[in-house]
């Protein structure tokens, strides 16, 4: 707000209402000035002058308003206290490290929609795409299953038996075998038979037959499953009195192979030299 | 060969940016009524602005809130050192209005009713006494009304 000038007085009339009028036309006077002002604008001759002044002063304001410095003047100003080419380097520097932001967002997001779409796919995949059918490896895992019904045998055979027309007939009669299983006869009378399963394995199921030695604890397991002896490993054939097989063996068990009838593969697992296997298999054959 | 620019940190950058090159057409306009010459009051813009980055932290020490006030005493010291030039003069009606205005009457009215300075303020800027600025006032707002300025 506007104070009154001490030396107002040595204003003249007019003077004095010229010099205050912009003043008191804005509402900007202490009450002992605008008093003054109005009780001059009310004279005659001078009623006037506040509207005149006013139409002027906005016609000046006006015009003014066409004069502005250009661009480039403003950048000349500009350029006394920032070097041009600092600047242009701080801006240059910020766009980079914004376009980086940028870059790193951008590929984040493309990251994670990869990696959403990768795992939709895979869990679509894994519940509706083919199943991987599991391979059946005979001699792994019935070499697994000799040494675990070895070394403990209960509850592992659904029909414990000594008496061997029990034991055909159950296997005989064991519904959803696609194979008649291998049923040794007559072997050295030392083995004395102890029952039999069916072991399922989904993609394979295997009869098996357990023999115990009457002497000892000495177990022999005749496992037989439909397939092809072509289909295990290469194995260098013997053949004992018409008995041909193949032998394999572990650091605890020897496995002798052989087929008959066609189309079913009799695997004899034991602690017995092979030849000495293949020996109680062509007895059982016969 | 224009001298490499002073550098300033950025807060000074800044004040010079945001408070003073903002208020930069206030000061043109100013010094157009002073030299009533476009290429006039472009120097004299240019000189303003070449003195006041010089002084710039003095003037943002100063916590000064008038900035338009600093910039009109720095526009008016700057004239003072150009007048000596003969400034080509247009034919706009503004020039037309303003050139039977003697010098110190335009620089108050200038001051007053186009940059919008309290007459108080103007009278520092200007360097002379309420009185004498409201004097000058009064005479430059006669010739004003009595001039066919018309827009």
């Amino acid at each position: 707000m506007a104070q009154p000038s001490p030396d107002q007085s040595s204003l003249s009339t007019q003077d004095f209402l010229l010099a205050y009028l912009a003043e008191y036309l804005d509402g900007e006077l202490p009450r002992e000035l605008k008093d003054r002002v109005e009780a001059l604008v009310k004279t005659p001759g001078q009623e006037e002058i506040p509207g005149h002044f006013q139409a002027m002063r906005g016609r000046l304001q006006l015009a003014m308003q066409s004069y502005y410095l250009k661009e480039n003047e403003i950048q000349t100003i500009r350029n006394y206290v920032q070097d041009p080419s600092v600047k242009a380097t701080q801006e240059n520097i910020k766009i980079e490290a914004l376009g980086r932001k940028e870059l790193i967002s951008t590929l984040m997001r493309r990251l994670s929609l990869v990696a959403i779409a990768a795992a939709i796919i895979g869990v679509l995949v894994w519940q509706f795409g083919p199943k991987r059918e599991a391979k059946f490896k005979p001699l792994e895992f019935l070499g697994y299953e000799a040494l675990a019904l070895e070394e403990d045998p209960r509850d592992r055979l659904d029909l414990p038996s000594s008496d061997m027309n029990e034991i055909k007939q159950y296997l005989s009669a064991y519904p959803g075998l696609d194979f008649k299983p291998k049923v040794l006869g007559q072997i050295h009378e030392a083995w004395k038979p102890e029952g039999a399963t069916i072991i399922d394995y989904e993609i394979a199921k295997v009869a098996l037959v357990q023999f115990g030695h009457a002497q000892s604890k000495e177990k022999l397991f005749h496992f037989s499953y439909a397939g092809a002896l072509k289909d295990l490993p290469k194995a260098e054939p013997g053949n004992i009195g018409g008995l041909v097989f193949q032998t394999y063996s572990s650091d605890d068990l020897n496995l002798i192979a052989f087929e008959g009838p066609k189309g079913v593969v009799s695997i004899l697992a034991g602690r017995r030299a092979a030849p000495e296997l293949a020996e109680i298999a062509k007895d059982g054959s016969k | 060969m224009a001298a490499a620019a002073k550098q300033f940190d950025e807060s000074l950058v800044n004040f010079y940016e945001e408070r003073l090159v903002s208020r930069a057409d206030a000061v043109y306009r100013f010094a157009f009524a002073l030299t009533l010459s476009l290429d006039g009051a472009q120097k004299c813009t240019e000189r303003t602005f070449r003195e006041v980055a010089a002084n710039l932290e003095k003037i943002h020490g100063s916590g000064e809130p008038n900035v338009a006030a600093v910039l009109l005493a720095y526009c008016w010291r700057a004239y003072q050192d150009l007048k000596s030039q003969n400034f080509p003069e247009g034919q706009s009606a503004v020039t037309k209005a303003l050139k039977p205005i003697a010098l110190e009457p335009r620089a108050a009215l200038a001051a007053v009713d186009i940059v919008g300075l309290a007459p108080a303020d103007a009278a520092k800027v200007l360097a002379w006494q309420e009185r004498d600025l409201r004097t000058h006032l009064a005479v430059a707002r006669k010739a004003l009304m009595m001039s066919s300025l018309d827009v």
